[in-house]
Order: C-alpha cells, then sequence, then structure tokens
C-alpha cells in the first residue's frame, strides 16, 4: 500500500459507462443485436407445484409453421446438475416440483408463434401433494420433493440428512445449556421472513448462438460469466472452451443472476434450429422462476447477566429452501459463522437446516442469511434491554465483537471497525435511547389523525471474502493501458478498476480502458457476487499493475544505473528515486522491450481469501397510522464501515439501494403461496418501494483501511441491508409499543397486532 | 391484418404498417429500432417503458400502436446523444443517480414532463412524479437529487 497521497483513489470519477445509459444505447440483453434473424424462444413451465409426468407429446408443436425446434429433456445429456448438490434436471421428465419448472422449449420465427406452440405440447400431468412450508416438509407423512435426496452428489457446502432436509448445518463454541441455566434471565422468542424476490427491472434473459465451428456463444444477463460457462457445458456435455458466454448489461442482479436460467435452453435450441434464438422471462415468469431469498424461521433464545452479558445464546433455523438446492444450501452452510451478529456471545449454538419445499428455487439475495439472522438478533437486543431496563446501546457496548475475534468457523475477525461505526450511527442521527419512543404523545396529529411516531436503531454485520480472479494488462506503445478484465460490472467495478490501474501505474485516468470482456477473451474472474467483485477483482488488477511496473522498473535497470528497489514510477517516467533528474519515458521502455523480446503485459491475480468483518449501524424514523396500520419510513440514518471507499459516490449509491431493498423486505415484500400456487407474480401484488415510500437516505462513511482489500477498500454492496428490518421493526415498537415478530410488516399485521395489544 | 401509421418520433414523421395487436413499445423497439424503452413488465407496473405521448408519460406496453396515430412521440434517444446531452440527463450523471440504467430512460422522460409543467417542484411533488418509476438499484435518492437540481439548473 502507498503511503503518499491518492491521485485517484478516494475520488468521485464519473462511470464511464454512464452516458450510454442515459441514451438509451446501453445494451441489455434483449437489446443485443446479432447478424441475420433471431427466433424467438419460450419455455414450456409446470402449471402444478408438484407432479409425475406421465407423457409429453411435441409433435402438434413441432407441426405448427413457424417453429423451428423444439426440445425437451430427450435432447440433453441425461443428468443433474447443480453448484452445490447435483439435484436438478434442466429439463424435467419424470418429475416437477414447483410452478415454473421447465418442461420443455420452443423456438419459433416471431413470439406469438411461439406461445401458441408452447401451448400445443402436450404434457400429462399427475398431480402430488405439494410441500407448502418447512412444517409441512417436516411433517411425519410430508410427502419427498425428492425421494432419492441421499443418492445425490455433493460438490460443496451441502450437508443432506434425509426427508425433505437438503442441508443441516451446526457450528457451536463453549456450552449454551449450562450457560443457561447460569444466566439471570433467559429470553426466547420466534421470528419468520417471508421469501423476498429480487424484483430486479430487467426479466431474465439469453441469447444463445450456436456457430458454425461447432461451439456455442450465449449472451447472458449474467453475474457470473465463467460460473454460467461451467453450467452450460455441464449441461450440455461439451468442453467449457466450447462455450463463450458474453455478459451483457444486467439490469439489477443483487444475487439472482448467478444461477444459470434458460441459458442451456437458447444453446440447444440454437443447435437444433440453426439460427440464434432469444428467450427473455415475461414478468410473471421471472417472479415464479427467480431465486428468491429463503424465508426464515428462527427461534432464538439469549441468557443474560445481571451485569448486561449475553453469556449464552443459541438459535434453531429453518430455511424455506423451495424445490431445488442453490445458494440457499450454500447460505445455510455460511449462517452459522456471521448470525452471532456484530457481538460475541461466549456460549453459542447454531443450527441451521435448509429444507425443500414446492416452491421456487430460494438463492443468493444481497447478503443471503444477512438480514433473516439479523431480524431476531437486533430485535431480541432491543427487547432484552427494555426488559431487564438497560440502556440499548450500553448493552450493545457490553458485548460488541472485539479485534481478532474468533468466529463458529475458526476464522479470525480483522480489522473490526464495530465500536467506530456505532459512535457514527449514533452522532450522524442524533440517536438518543431515552428520546426513541416518541410515541403519540409527542406528537401533534391533525385531526381525525393518530399518527405515531418512533426511532429505531438495529447494528448489523456481514463478512466478506474473496474469490479467485486474474487479471491482465496490455501496456500499448504510447503508454495507455487496457485491463483484460472478464468481471462483469454490476455496481460500477469497472471505473473503480480504473481508477485502480490509474492510481498504480500513474496514468490519467483516460488513458486506461477497463471493459468486461468474455470468457474466451479474459482470465477467470470471480463472479460480481457478494460484495468481492472489487476486492477481488481489484487485488488481481493491482497485482497485474504492480508486474507491469516491475518490468518497467528492470527494463530501466542499464539507463539509470541502479536498481529496482531504488526506483519509482512517476507519470510517464521512471527514475531513480534518489536522483529525480534522472529518469527515462515509459514509452521509451516500452519500445525496448518489444524490440529486445516482445509487448509488455502484466498478469495479477488473486484467490480465495478469508472473510474479513463489515459493519453498520441504521437508525429509522417511521410514523405508524395507529387507524390503517400503514408505516412511512420519514428518516433514515446509516453508518457503514468500508474500510476505503475507492468511489465514495458508488459507494453510497449501494448503501442507499441496499436499505431500500431492506424497506421493502421489512414493510411490504414476500412471495405468497398457497397450497404451491404462487399468487403473486407481479408487480401490481408484489410491492417494493417507489419513490413515495423512501426519505432521502444520510449516510456516513467509516473508513478504517482493513488490512486485506485494494487500498484497504471492503465489500460495501451487502451490508446496507442487513439491519433494515430489525431498525424498523425497533422503530414501530417505539411509536406503538407493539413488536411485530414476522415479515413483511403490512399494514394488516401491524394492525391486528394494535387492536391485540 | 395491416394498419397504416403515421406519427412523429424524436421529431421525424414516419409512416409504417403494423398489426393491430402490436403495442407501441414493440412498435418503436422493432419496427423503429429504438431500444431504449425497455420491457420491464409489459403490465403498466415499472415505467421501464415510460415515453412521452404529446408531451405525457405513458406506458407504451399498455398502448397500441395504432393508438398514436398522427401523435408526437419522445423517446429517450429524442433527449440528447452523449456529445450533447439534455439538463435533465446531465443532472443524473453528475448525480451519480444511475446504477444498472434500466429505469432511467423511463425516469428521464417522467422528470421531462414534469420539469416542463411544473419548473420548481418540491421533494414530494417530485417523488410522486416518479413513483410510477420503480427503480431497484439505486434507492430513489440520488433520482430525487438529479431532479432537483435540473430544476435548479434551468432557473
Amino acid at each position: 500500500m502507498t503511503t503518499e497521497p491518492l491521485q485517484v483513489v478516494g475520488k468521485d470519477i464519473p462511470r464511464a459507462d454512464t452516458p450510454a445509459r442515459l441514451t438509451g444505447q446501453a445494451v441489455f440483453v434483449e437489446d443485443v443485436q446479432v447478424a441475420g434473424p433471431v427466433l424467438t424462444g419460450k419455455v414450456l413451465r409446470s402449471p402444478h407445484p408438484h407432479a409425475l409426468i406421465e407423457r409429453i407429446d411435441t409433435a402438434r408443436a413441432e407441426a405448427l409453421a413457424g417453429v423451428k425446434a423444439v426440445v425437451t429433456a430427450a435432447d440433453l445429456p441425461k443428468k443433474r446438475f447443480g453448484q452445490f448438490l447435483q439435484d436438478e434436471e434442466y429439463f424435467a421428465h419424470e418429475r416437477v416440483r414447483f410452478v415454473g419448472n421447465r418442461v420443455a422449449a420452443v423456438a419459433a420465427e416471431t413470439r406469438e408463434i411461439a406461445e401458441e406452440a408452447v401451448r400445443l405440447i402436450e404434457v400429462d400431468y399427475e398431480p402430488l401433494q405439494a410441500v407448502n412450508s418447512v412444517f409441512e416438509a417436516l411433517a411425519p407423512d410430508a410427502p419427498l420433493v425428492h425421494p432419492e435426496l441421499m443418492s445425490y452428489r455433493v460438490l460443496h457446502a451441502a450437508a443432506p440428512v434425509g426427508g425433505n432436509v437438503c442441508s443441516e448445518n451446526s457450528l457451536s463454541r463453549g456450552d449454551p445449556e449450562a450457560a443457561f441455566a447460569e444466566a439471570e434471565r433467559v429470553f426466547e422468542r420466534t421470528y419468520t421472513t417471508a421469501m423476498q424476490h429480487h424484483a430486479y427491472l430487467e426479466p431474465h434473459g439469453c441469447l444463445g448462438i450456436y456457430n458454425p465451428d461447432g461451439t456455442f456463444t450465449v449472451h447472458s444477463t449474467t453475474q457470473g460469466q465463467f460460473w454460467l460457462r461451467n453450467l452450460i457445458a455441464d449441461v450440455l456435455d461439451v468442453p467449457q472452451n466450447r462455450v463463450k458466454v458474453v455478459g451483457s448489461e444486467v439490469g439489477g442482479g443483487f444475487g439472482a443472476k448467478i444461477a444459470m436460467k434458460d441459458e442451456a435452453a437458447a444453446a440447444v435450441l440454437a443447435r437444433k434450429a440453426g439460427l440464434p434464438v432469444r428467450i427473455v422471462m415475461t414478468r410473471e415468469e421471472d417472479f415464479q422462476c427467480g431465486n428468491p431469498r429463503a424465508g426464515f424461521h428462527v427461534t432464538i433464545k439469549t441468557g443474560v447477566t445481571a451485569d448486561m452479558r449475553m453469556i449464552a445464546r443459541t438459535m434453531e433455523m429453518l430455511l424455506d429452501n423451495g424445490a431445488h438446492a442453490l445458494g440457499a444450501v450454500l447460505m445455510s452452510w455460511a449462517v452459522p459463522q456471521f448470525a452471532e451478529g456484530p457481538y460475541q456471545i461466549p456460549n453459542l449454538r447454531i443450527t441451521s437446516r435448509c429444507i425443500y419445499t414446492n416452491k421456487a428455487n430460494s438463492s443468493s439475495f444481497r447478503a443471503p442469511g444477512g438480514p433473516q439472522a439479523n431480524f431476531p438478533v437486533e430485535c431480541e437486543t432491543e427487547r432484552i434491554a427494555a426488559e431487564m431496563g438497560w440502556d440499548a446501546v450500553a448493552f450493545r457496548r457490553k458485548n460488541l465483537m472485539p479485534q481478532d475475534h474468533v468466529n463458529l468457523a475458526g476464522t479470525v475477525m480483522r480489522s473490526v471497525a464495530v465500536e467506530e461505526t456505532l459512535d457514527a450511527t449514533l452522532k450522524l442521527s442524533g440517536y438518543d435511547a431515552a428520546k426513541a419512543k416518541q410515541g403519540p404523545a409527542r406528537q401533534q396529529p391533525a385531526p381525525g389523525q393518530a399518527l405515531a411516531r418512533g426511532r429505531g436503531l438495529a447494528l448489523g454485520n456481514w463478512n466478506v471474502g474473496g474469490m479467485p480472479s486474474g487479471a491482465v494488462i496490455k501496456m500499448n506503445d504510447d503508454g495507455s493501458a487496457n485491463l483484460l478484465s472478464g468481471v462483469v460490472d454490476l455496481t460500477g467495478v469497472n471505473t473503480a478498476l480504473t481508477q485502480l490501474v490509474a492510481e498504480t501505474l500513474k496514468l490519467p485516468v483516460e488513458k486506461v480502458t477497463v471493459k468486461t470482456l468474455d470468457t474466451d477473451s479474459a482470465p477467470h474472474a470471480t463472479a460480481s457476487v457478494g460484495s468481492q467483485a472489487l476486492k477481488s477483482m481489484g487485488l488481481a488488477t493491482v497485482a497485474a499493475a504492480e508486474n507491469v511496473r516491475d518490468q518497467l522498473f528492470e527494463l530501466a535497470v542499464d539507463e539509470l544505473d541502479t536498481q529496482p528497489d531504488k526506483m519509482e514510477l512517476v507519470a510517464g517516467a521512471v527514475r531513480a528515486r534518489e536522483e529525480p533528474a534522472r529518469g527515462v519515458a515509459v514509452t521509451q521502455l516500452l519500445a525496448r522491450a518489444m524490440a529486445a523480446r516482445g509487448p509488455v503485459v502484466g498478469y495479477g491475480s488473486t484467490g480465495v481469501f478469508d472473510r474479513m468483518p463489515s459493519f453498520c449501524g441504521h437508525v429509522a424514523d417511521v410514523e405508524v397510522d395507529t387507524e390503517t396500520g400503514a408505516v412511512r419510513v420519514v428518516r433514515y440514518c446509516t453508518a457503514q464501515d468500508v474500510g476505503r471507499a475507492i468511489n465514495p459516490a458508488v459507494v453510497i449509491g449501494q448503501i442507499h439501494g441496499g436499505v431500500a431493498q431492506g424497506v421493502g423486505m421489512a414493510l411490504s415484500e414476500g412471495l405468497i403461496y398457497r397450497e404451491g400456487m404462487p399468487l403473486n407474480s407481479g408487480f401490481l401484488d408484489y410491492k417494493i418501494p417507489s419513490a413515495l415510500d423512501l426519505p432521502m437516505i444520510e449516510t456516513a462513511l467509516v473508513e478504517s483501511p482493513a488490512v486485506i482489500g485494494p487500498f484497504g477498500a471492503k465489500g460495501v454492496g451487502e451490508p446496507p441491508v442487513v439491519p433494515v428490518p430489525a431498525a424498523i421493526a425497533n422503530a414501530i415498537f417505539n411509536a406503538v409499543g407493539v413488536r411485530i415478530t414476522s415479515l413483511p410488516i403490512t399494514p394488516e399485521k401491524l394492525l391486528r397486532a394494535i387492536h391485540e395489544k | 391484418m395491416s394498419i397504416p401509421l403515421k406519427v412523429v418520433v424524436n421529431g421525424v414523421a414516419h409512416a409504417d404498417s403494423v398489426e393491430a395487436r402490436t403495442s407501441l413499445l414493440t412498435y418503436l423497439r422493432e419496427v423503429r429500432g429504438l431500444l431504449g424503452a425497455k420491457r420491464g413488465c409489459e403490465e403498466g407496473e415499472c415505467g421501464s417503458c415510460t415515453v412521452l405521448l404529446d408531451g405525457q408519460p405513458v406506458a407504451a406496453c399498455l398502448i397500441f400502436a395504432v393508438e398514436v396515430e398522427g401523435s408526437e412521440i419522445v423517446t429517450v434517444e429524442g433527449l440528447g446523444r452523449a456529445e450533447n446531452l439534455s439538463p435533465i440527463q446531465r443532472a443524473i450523471a453528475e448525480a451519480g443517480a444511475s446504477q444498472c440504467g434500466f429505469c432511467i430512460p423511463g425516469v428521464l422522460l417522467g422528470a421531462k414532463a414534469l420539469l416542463a409543467e411544473h419548473p420548481r417542484p418540491g421533494e414530494e411533488e417530485i417523488r410522486r412524479a416518479i413513483s410510477g418509476n420503480l427503480c431497484r438499484c439505486t434507492g430513489y435518492d440520488r433520482i430525487v437529487a438529479a431532479i432537483q437540481q435540473a430544476a435548479e439548473g434551468e432557473k
């Protein structure tokens, strides 16, 4: 890390890709143009939540004029796939397990013909009893979503148990039961959260092309080009080098656009039809076939001493996984590692069971498991403090995670800036526990209205690790640089990478080009998930830039008559640090290299690295209408531990977005299923916050550079959603004196609770 | 069955033929090649297909192309190109208000219509005007600030 003042890192450099977004020229997958005609693909999806397939007959669809190809399971190698547990068939052929399960697909000359063709595919289903909840799934005679569960291959993270339990994970330290017996008082309560859909504005889409040389090109709105390439290659049973994934602009991802969707269908249709095939989901399909945040059912038990210490806790969690094991299984494995919260508790056991149900496949959604675990933790923090007569801020301080705390997985938590974050939160918001309960007495309600106000605090934690990435920097003859990167630019990563290259190579940003390249043209890059794309690709990029710099130093040894460790790179030149007048132009060194041994190319990479904690504190001010139960968020403050903000404007944008999604999770969002039938598959009935539902969001960035991270940066995208539901629930309690333990806190739910009080 | 359609799009008059069932959104994207208006839901709920019809923001997915016979349509492509951005586009850029960008064409047009009618909107008024433009990335904060800035700039 440099000790000189930073020139570019830490500045609000505008994103280079913004002009295209402002003029309608950003290319999303539905906008991708290729030479020649493109067919419209459409998928036939199961209308039943759980059924056996007795017969599939595609003859009438194939006979329809304008239909160019129809595919089913018969067109693909017979195998199961999955990133964690191989439990999924690409096209169902014996059993469907959720409404939306893929059964067949068609490609036709027009959308209307494709829709008609899908209607003409005959499928005889024998409906089975659907498993609609984790409790139905765990009942003694429950129908089995995957009768062959124990024969499935486990790749990573999953620990199947049998029945409908697709993974069970438990971590512990100390002896919670003994500690409960010692506690001054023990508290126990159950909290539940709903399945939250990512509700990005751009539906899933892809464009499959079968090339004359027998390779595939697949354009996709994906967050992870290389994972997607590998999944497509696996399902099609072709070598990975014969599939090229080209990521288009992603119109909102948040974790939903990691798993493969209809890409393999588009590819196999394109091969059969002999023309490119584009498949874009309708909004209804997307709500049904997306990968929502798993609903949690958490029983949390806490033992405290008279002097405010939490000495024991257990959390028993049931996760509503849906029909197939995707990222929810990874979350089940991970959640015991962070659900301790921003605290240290000496006797702790966290058990997570991931349960199959006949619903959409749950997977990763911005801080998977984060808000679902934080909601019980931070609601209990406030409840326990209130019942014990303690100041809830003092109670938190007594139990805060210390530096180098070892979490349940044995990972040392470094760069723990939780105290600074709590302080910054209180300072920004002016939070005063005594005044938090503002209640109706302090309001001047308008005649006929009954508005109560309350303020709630919640402290959140999130661990960000890093995944492997490689970066190549090509130096051009004039000293400008191109970064070859395959990371999808979801959140302004490319702008930040530009800043990192510019800072390290002492170039103006205009002389650095960073674009997302396809899987043929760039080394493996991490998927843009888990708040670590910048961290991971950033480290690889800085390493590649340092590699270039080191090569330039080597090339200058003769001319400067000094060793590399005595040189420095300045704008356009390498010079001897102790004799600044002696320098040689970078362009000259590059020309010299070209003649002597070829172009200067730098390579850098990073592997998997340990998770590092990040913290945030939120204070929500709500106004509750006690006659309707409606809740309005009137002020929102957050302080977040970001390590170093490489591009502050981008960081703040991420914080705002996370808060907004948390508000939706808290107050209005949840997929509703009745007997496995999805009931709210559209924006009308699945309500996400509009501009009227949020205030301006006040943010403070806590910069305490992390020991690992480019220039000390920590991942920022996920933490801001974590404590939102708890902050709002705590604010509601302070307004009207009721604690709601299930999300979303709809007006009906709140009104009923107010009346029952 | 093809129906003739005469319409002005971004200041240019066009004479086309469309099927009765073709939506204005499909006409703009697939016949006129203007890809800025997006297909977010096709149910009139998300606002990403917003275009201006005789100055008023409408959901292009809910209107048949033949309904706009004789009208003037403005899409995001009609606001300004990269070398010559309109004030509202510049304001969105300077505020860092665009993240994934999918909602932005609709937001820009909604904001343009608002400022044409209310040059000095307050925060509540701005939020109401864009309440039909759903955004999942930004929390609307920077978008509202950008529209306030654009209003200031026009003074």
